[in-house]
């Protein structure tokens, strides 16, 4: 028999508490990794919907504000800015990519989205991972009151191609408000888009020309709108240019002036966690003392079952063996409980951050990915075998400086 | 022990057992015959003087030493049984062969299984100690203690827990297996019975010179 299977018969023998502690070290495992899986799941989520736009032209306001409500469809907009700022970024030489997004009704809870085809063409991407939008089912749209739904809001509207539904002002409303009377238009559902596992499954897109004229606003395509000059205001515009420097100039331009602001969604993103970081530290904090809570518990537990089987030890001694095999027979015991509750952690905190990462999903329409390994986890599995491996150094110890005869006393 | 001055229990000028032989050491209990094992297995280190084991001055080892010395060479049979609770009868023999590495390792089980059929016990393989009864247990550690083919064989107080006729019955098993073995046998009782089949018989009161002076032990 080798040391390992000694030790898994000495933990089957006390399978109930060695089940108890081995929950105690899942539950701080399950802890920190959710804390971890879910952190970084958000802010991948985070860099991933604003991954194809280098800059966003919105209202003055909350730069923040900007990017929610423009990528990822929380929060309001800050507002609209006039129509010659697109035309000026449009006839821009060094803007190579601009995507116009109109916003303001909604249906069923869901954002109805004015842009142009444009809107479909970047890749989402983050590493090498890469979410495009695509239709799944019909074509974009091509006339005004046409729509194209996100996958997600085809499930939970229950729209398909062909269906034909009222937008209602705002978000606010709620789902299954009936629409004021000046919103009264048909869209017609024409495309489904594919699940992207981006803010878009979340939305409903459509011609600019539709939201401009739900509100009642002059509309015309818009290429006749930018040769004419004027148009209505759009809600923001998504930019990217042919360097930083462009960037940097236009956003010194914008800022500058009266009417917009330019946004980097990028540097958004670091604000909100930096904001975030010191709660995450805390949480994290709070998880890596549950595990040293949980490691004590191992050590105790083995402790306690040690001074039980004193006579077992000695017995084993008797036999032959020498205290540094107690000693490793104890560690194995401590390493095996800890490998137990530290692998059924990981499916609890995987499973937590699951949970947690569907609630943020359909409450918030930020996608957390929390299937990727990070970096953090394997080091994390050897920082909890190295802990456990320590949690068996005090009952080994014990073992280890144990009087054998005191303990092979024949029993009265 | 608690802060107190520590008495000695054992005062032994010397002894000496024959190899081959089988002695029984008797006296009232508390006499020291334990403790006389448990030097002579090298469990207990000496305060002063030497305890050698076929030719090997155990008091010289260091303890890991002293520990695989003991696995290879002696045998012991403890008052109590001292079986592993967690492990079955099969199991708790191998383990002695396991920690000594006398035996080859794939020997193991058939080694074990072999002995366990010798002491009756062949269809009570797999059941663990709480399974079996005294005399069982009983048969179990002889088959442990003889594992290793050790030259010395301990045995203290063997029929402490048992009826007459399974003590009896132990009694002539171990003969046995002694005399196939060559196995020397030193036996820790104060049971009549057992002393008829021993070579010769110590009285503790002859050799340890603690109650020679009516030291309280």
């Amino acid at each position: 028999m080798t040391l390992v299977q000694i030790a898994l018969r000495y933990l089957r023998a006390r399978w109930f508490p060695n089940l108890l502690t081995a929950a105690c070290v899942s539950l701080g495992v399950g802890l920190l990794v959710a804390v971890i899986v879910v952190a970084r799941g958000v802010k991948e989520g985070l860099l991933l919907g604003t991954s194809p736009y280098e800059m966003i032209v919105g209202a003055k306001g909350s730069p923040t504000q900007v990017v929610l409500s423009t990528v990822f469809f929380l929060d309001v907009p800050t507002g609209n800015i006039p129509f010659h700022v697109f035309r000026l970024l449009k006839q821009h030489p060094r803007v190579t990519l601009l995507v116009p997004v109109n916003l303001g009704d909604s249906y069923k809870g869901f954002r109805i989205v004015g842009t142009t085809p444009d809107y479909f063409t970047p890749v989402f991407q983050l590493g090498r991972r890469e979410h495009r939008l695509r239709v799944a089912q019909g074509h974009l749209f091509a006339k005004d009151f046409e729509a194209v739904v996100g996958a997600t809001a085809a499930r939970e509207a229950i729209l398909t191609v062909g269906d034909q539904f009222l937008g209602i002002h705002g978000l606010e409303e709620g789902i299954g408000e009936q629409p004021d009377p000046a919103h009264r238009r048909q869209y017609t559902v024409v495309g489904i888009l594919a699940p992207s596992s981006t803010a878009a499954d979340r939305a409903i897109f459509t011609t600019m020309g539709s939201v401009w004229a739900v509100h009642g606003l002059p509309t015309a395509p818009l290429e006749e709108l930018l040769t004419r000059g004027e148009g209505p205001p759009i809600t923001a515009l998504f930019l990217r240019a042919q360097s930083l420097m462009d960037l940097m100039l236009l956003a010194t331009q914008l800022n500058g002036g009266p009417d917009a602001q330019a946004v980097f969604p990028g540097r958004i993103v670091d604000r909100l966690f930096t904001m975030f970081a010191t709660g995450e530290t805390i949480v994290e904090a709070i998880a890596f003392m549950v595990l040293i809570v949980a490691a004590i518990t191992v050590s105790l537990s083995l402790f306690g079952a040690t001074i039980e089987r004193r006579r077992e030890m000695a017995t084993l001694r008797a036999l032959g063996a020498s205290p540094g095999t107690l000693v490793k027979l104890l560690l194995w015991e401590s390493a095996l409980i800890s490998l137990l509750g530290t692998v059924a952690g990981f499916g609890l905190g995987r499973g937590a951050a699951y949970i947690a990462s569907r609630i943020i999903e359909t409450s918030s329409g930020i996608y957390v990915p929390v299937w990727q390994l990070s970096a953090l986890e394997p080091a994390f599995l050897g920082a909890m075998a190295l802990l456990g491996v320590l949690a068996g150094l005090i009952p080994g110890l014990t073992a280890y400086r144990m009087e054998v005869a005191d303990h092979l006393v024949p029993l009265a | 022990m608690g802060g107190g001055e520590r008495l000695p229990v054992l005062d032994i000028h010397a002894f000496a057992l024959p190899a081959g032989k089988r002695w029984a050491i008797v006296g009232p209990s508390g006499t020291g015959k334990t403790t006389l094992l448990h030097l002579v297995a090298g469990i207990l280190t000496p305060t002063a003087g030497n305890v050698r084991v076929a030719g090997t001055d155990l008091t010289s080892l260091r303890p890991a030493e002293r520990d695989q010395f003991r696995a290879r060479n002696i045998g012991y049979v403890f008052q109590s049984f001292n079986l592993l609770a967690a492990f079955t009868a099969l199991e708790n023999v191998m383990l002695a062969m396991r920690f000594s590495k006398v035996i080859p390792q794939h020997q193991h089980r058939a080694r074990a299984t072999e002995l366990l059929q010798r002491v009756g016990l062949g269809h009570r393989l797999v059941h663990k100690p709480a399974q079996l009864s005294n005399g069982e247990q009983q048969r179990v550690a002889v088959a442990r203690a003889l594992a290793n083919r050790p030259c010395l064989l301990l045995m203290d107080e063997p029929s402490a827990h048992l009826d007459t006729e399974t003590a009896q019955r132990v009694t002539e098993l171990v003969g046995e297996l002694c005399a196939e073995g060559e196995v020397t046998l030193l036996v820790a009782t104060h049971d009549p019975h057992l002393l008829e089949s021993v070579d010769h018989v110590v009285e503790m009161q002859a050799i340890n010179r603690v109650l020679a002076r009516g030291a309280v032990v």
